[in-house]
């Protein structure tokens, strides 16, 4: 069968990826001290994953950097040897490595050979001075010589057993003439427990030639003791066909060690050939008693493999087929039991000791009862998904929003349709329409959710960012991170990493001193950094916090003073000096460094959260701290709006953004200079932007007193938008007039209300911008 | 048709083995570990288990231990694929009851040739 092995590639890289995340964040979490054993179970998993699927795909690079990866891991799994600082080290750049690797070959691209090469060479490097370490031991194993081998290839597995057979029998068997085979195969009574079948293994026998079956049935007991779960059967076969020794030996792979089972050649062929064969089969076995070298383990493997598990059932033994067949002709028939105990006796001695000797190193199944405890909170935590989910494309969950959106404006047309309608039918109509409206909305949330993810997949990326940045900047920094777990909007989500980073940086760089400043202002010498995510409202809160030095007011001014951004004799609170760091040109560290201050400042930081339709804002504590306070809207695709009406048109405001609306006297409304329109609000001048003249549409009215006047904050400046009336809030789905039009300064969006009417959802600081603009230019 | 249950913590391993053994005839079910694979196989009766040995919660060689335990599986071929090929680690399959022992790398055809010889 030809299977295509590249229409699986993709889920390899996705599962891999996602797999050296938790190597990534299991590592950070290993502590070297007391490392925690089920840590280092994840983490060779991974590993041998990866190893597992390159192999399979033929992406040989990787296979051979992850088997060296996975041996150094099996080493720690094992504790043989520590976690060291070095250790851990290696093994970060180890992740990075193997996801550089995953890329190149995922885009098709040549791998960075010569790093890969120096990774692995460190890696052999550290198992060397292990093996090093280790070696009075292994001498003193191998001085046990042959019978080191002997268990060890006893203990040979079917597969490897099966392809050193073949090496075997293309050795002993030139040529493939006509032989007669007896076999006897005498189950132990608990074959059947092994899912093994006798009746498959007759018939596969039956395939290689004629078989000739003599079943025995002295074993059997007497009804009442007959266990109907056991094997009592034994079977004497005869097998003449164009076989080797090998194929025979194939069949019963499986049922090695759950039976006795003794293959003898009935000589038909010609004696010369019998006699080559004898003699090649007393070289080989007198290779495996003199060197018991690696190489020739395969061939001792076969001769040894059935000898060891009689001798540990201590049953008669089947005799081994080599020693068996040279026997043969000489002995009668009735003699192959005698030589069978005595191979069996011969066998054990050396197999047994040394078999049992390697056990008690190697941990059989590592920590098999905390695994599962502790696993499950680790799958919580992480945040990675378990096999309840299914991968899903964005675009298509896109395209179902788009048309959940469709559907809700057409159960709002046809809402209003049923208001107007008449007639006997029409109660019934709108009950039915009112049950939709409520599905609808469950709908539009249920999609709404899908496109939520847990924030971790942001934060997910600090453990390390922040454990490398203190290493290199000499600090401690303890990372702290709660709400995880907070889901908000994918595309939301993917662009809150970026300013988080940045301000992630700011407070290890600027923030969080050096130990022995922190010791001097009488903190703990360790830093502590948070990461805080929660829902508040509608809106998702991020904190970033650290206990450093926090900002420094008058440094701040000083250094605004020299850039310009306030005038000489401008006087400024500590709290408006605070927010002079996200004017664009700020930047007050003392020196750049590689870690912070690549000329974006947080006045980046500040327009992308803007760009989401979100804030941010400092609080300072001097000596003690800052708080970077994030607050972003859970998501872009719907907004909570009120519709206003301006002449015949109607528009959506935020919900959010609106203070509040009233209505005014004429007479409150001055004209100043340069300012406009203003009027009076609790103390202040708001300054008045008429829509209709904004939009130039024709008002009801253009008498104030008429109108309304709707408060709205934007962009931290307040201004009173002049309309003719308020009508109803609600959510509306966000269309994106940039990919159906084009960008429009003062709107971030239009929606189709329920009368199939387009309205422009606006945008309050690109209207505050606009107007402000247009006023200084009168 | 015979029912197959094929456990391994890594998808596309599961996938591979899964299309193989679909395209071959077999109707197959997925497990992502050893605890998923159990509860399956308490679920419905499989002709056939093939499993990875390491996996988290529960591993293969555990697995096929406690599918051995039950009296529906007693007799079942539970094979294991795995990479790992140490003397000791399948001494412990074959222990814990496994009827035979397959490494990867993965190859479709000789795990169709073994699963048609043990499921005669």
């Amino acid at each position: 069968m030809t299977l295509d092995l590249t229409q699986f590639h993709d889920a390899f890289f996705e599962e891999s990826f996602e797999a050296l995340d938790m190597m990534e964040a299991s590592l950070l979490k290993l502590d070297l001290g007391a490392p925690d054993a089920e840590l280092i179970n994840t983490i060779f998993r991974v590993a041998h994953s990866i190893k597992g699927g390159s192999a399979t795909f033929g992406f040989s690079e990787i296979a051979s950097f992850t088997h060296s990866l996975e041996t150094l891991l099996d080493e720690l799994r094992a504790n043989r040897l520590q976690v060291t600082q070095a250790i851990s080290d290696l093994l970060l750049k180890s992740v990075d490595a193997m996801r550089d690797m995953l890329r190149a070959v995922q885009a098709k691209k040549p791998i960075d050979s010569q790093r890969v090469a120096d990774l692995q060479f460190d890696t052999e490097m550290i198992l060397a001075q292990r093996n090093g370490a280790a070696a009075a031991p292994a001498e003193a194993a191998a001085a046990q010589g042959t019978s080191t081998s002997a268990a060890q290839s006893a203990n040979a597995s079917p597969a490897e057993g099966g392809s050193s057979t073949t090496t075997q029998a293309a050795a002993s068997t030139p040529g493939t003439s006509e032989r007669r085979w007896k076999i006897s195969f005498r189950p132990y009574p608990e074959l059947f427990a092994r899912g093994n079948d006798p009746l498959r293994m007759l018939r596969e026998l039956a395939e290689l030639g004629t078989l000739n079956v003599e079943v025995d049935l002295d074993r059997l007991p007497s009804f009442d003791a007959l266990e109907t779960q056991n094997c009592y059967l034994a079977w004497n076969l005869e097998l003449s066909g164009a076989v080797d020794e090998a194929a025979i030996r194939q069949v019963f792979d499986w049922a090695e060690g759950d039976c006795d089972l003794s293959i003898t050649l009935e000589s038909t062929a010609p004696p010369a050939e019998d006699i080559t064969n004898y003699a090649l089969i007393a070289e080989f076995d007198a290779m495996q008693a003199a060197s018991g070298a690696p190489t020739h383990a395969p061939v001792a493997a076969n001769a040894a493999a059935p000898a060891a598990p009689p001798a540990e059932s201590a049953g008669a033994a089947p005799p081994p087929n080599a020693l068996d067949a040279s026997n043969a002709p000489a002995a009668p028939q009735a003699d192959t039991a005698a030589t069978a105990k005595v191979t069996a006796a011969a066998a054990p001695a050396p197999a047994e000791t040394p078999a049992r000797k390697p056990e008690p190193t190697v941990n059989p199944e590592p920590h098999h009862a905390p695994e599962r405890v502790s696993k499950s909170e680790a799958a919580a935590a992480s945040g990675i998904g378990d096999s309840g989910s299914i991968r899903v494309s964005v675009e298509k969950i896109d395209e179902l929003m788009n048309t959940v959106g469709e559907l809700v404006i057409t159960q709002s047309m046809l809402s209003q349709l049923g208001r107007n309608l008449e007639g006997p039918a029409a109660d019934q109509f709108r009950l039915g329409l009112a049950e939709l409206e409520r599905n609808m909305r469950e709908l539009q949330d249920s999609v709404m959710r899908v496109r939520m993810l847990p924030i971790s997949f942001v934060f997910s990326r600090f453990p390390r960012m922040v454990r490398d940045l203190a290493q290199r900047l000499g600090k401690q920094i303890e990372l702290v991170m709660t709400g995880e777990q907070t889901e908000l909007d994918k595309t939301v989500l993917e662009k809150i990493g970026d300013p988080l980073v940045h301000l992630v940086r700011n407070s290890i760089d600027h923030g969080i001193e050096k130990p022995e400043v922190r010791v001097a202002k009488g903190k703990s010498p360790t830093g502590h950094l948070r990461l805080d995510a929660c829902h508040r409202g509608g809106n998702i809160c991020v904190e970033v916090s650290d206990d450093g030095g926090g900002l420094d007011p008058a440094r701040i001014i000083a250094k605004a003073r020299a850039r310009g951004l306030i005038g000489p004799n401008e006087t400024v609170t500590d709290e408006q000096a605070c927010e002079l760091i996200f004017l664009p040109g700020f930047s007050t560290a003392e020196t750049t460094t590689d870690v912070s201050g690549r000329g974006v400042g947080l006045d980046v930081v500040r327009r992308n959260v803007k760009e989401l339709g979100g804030s941010i804002e400092v609080k300072n504590d001097p000596g003690r701290g800052a708080r970077f306070i994030i607050t972003l809207p859970l998501t872009l695709a719907i907004v909570d709006g009120q519709s206003i009406a301006v002449g015949k048109q109607n528009y959506i405001v935020p919900l959010i953004s609106i203070i509040e609306s009233l209505q005014i006297k004429q007479g409150s409304l001055n004209r100043i200079a340069g300012r406009g329109e203003v009027f009076a609000f609790r103390g202040d001048y708001v300054p008045v932007i008429r829509l209709h003249e904004l939009f130039n549409v024709e008002p009801r009215s253009r008498e104030l007193d008429e109108g309304l006047i709707v408060i709205v904050e934007g962009d931290g400046r307040r201004v009173g938008l002049f309309v003719d009336d308020l009508l109803g809030q609600q959510q509306v789905v966000i269309k994106s007039l940039e990919t159906n039009y084009g960008h429009i300064d003062g709107v971030s969006g239009a929606t189709i209300l329920g009368d199939g009417s387009v309205a422009l959802i606006l945008d309050l600081p690109g209207i505050i911008r606009r107007a402000s603009a247009g006023a200084r230019a009168n | 048709m015979p029912r197959i249950l094929a456990v391994d913590d890594s998808p596309s391993m599961r996938q591979m083995v899964s299309t193989t053994l679909t395209s071959a005839g077999y109707d197959v079910e997925q497990a992502a570990d050893g605890v998923e694979a159990l509860e399956l196989a308490g679920k419905q009766r499989f002709d056939l288990v093939i499993t990875d040995v390491n996996m988290p919660n529960m591993d293969g060689i555990t697995l096929v231990r406690e599918l051995r335990g039950k009296p529906d599986y007693k007799f079942v071929p539970l094979l294991i694929l795995t990479t790992e090929a140490t003397a000791e680690r399948k001494q412990q399959g074959k222990n814990a009851g496994a009827t035979g022992w397959l490494v990867k790398p993965f190859n479709p055809d000789r795990l169709l040739a073994t699963i048609a010889k043990v499921l005669v």
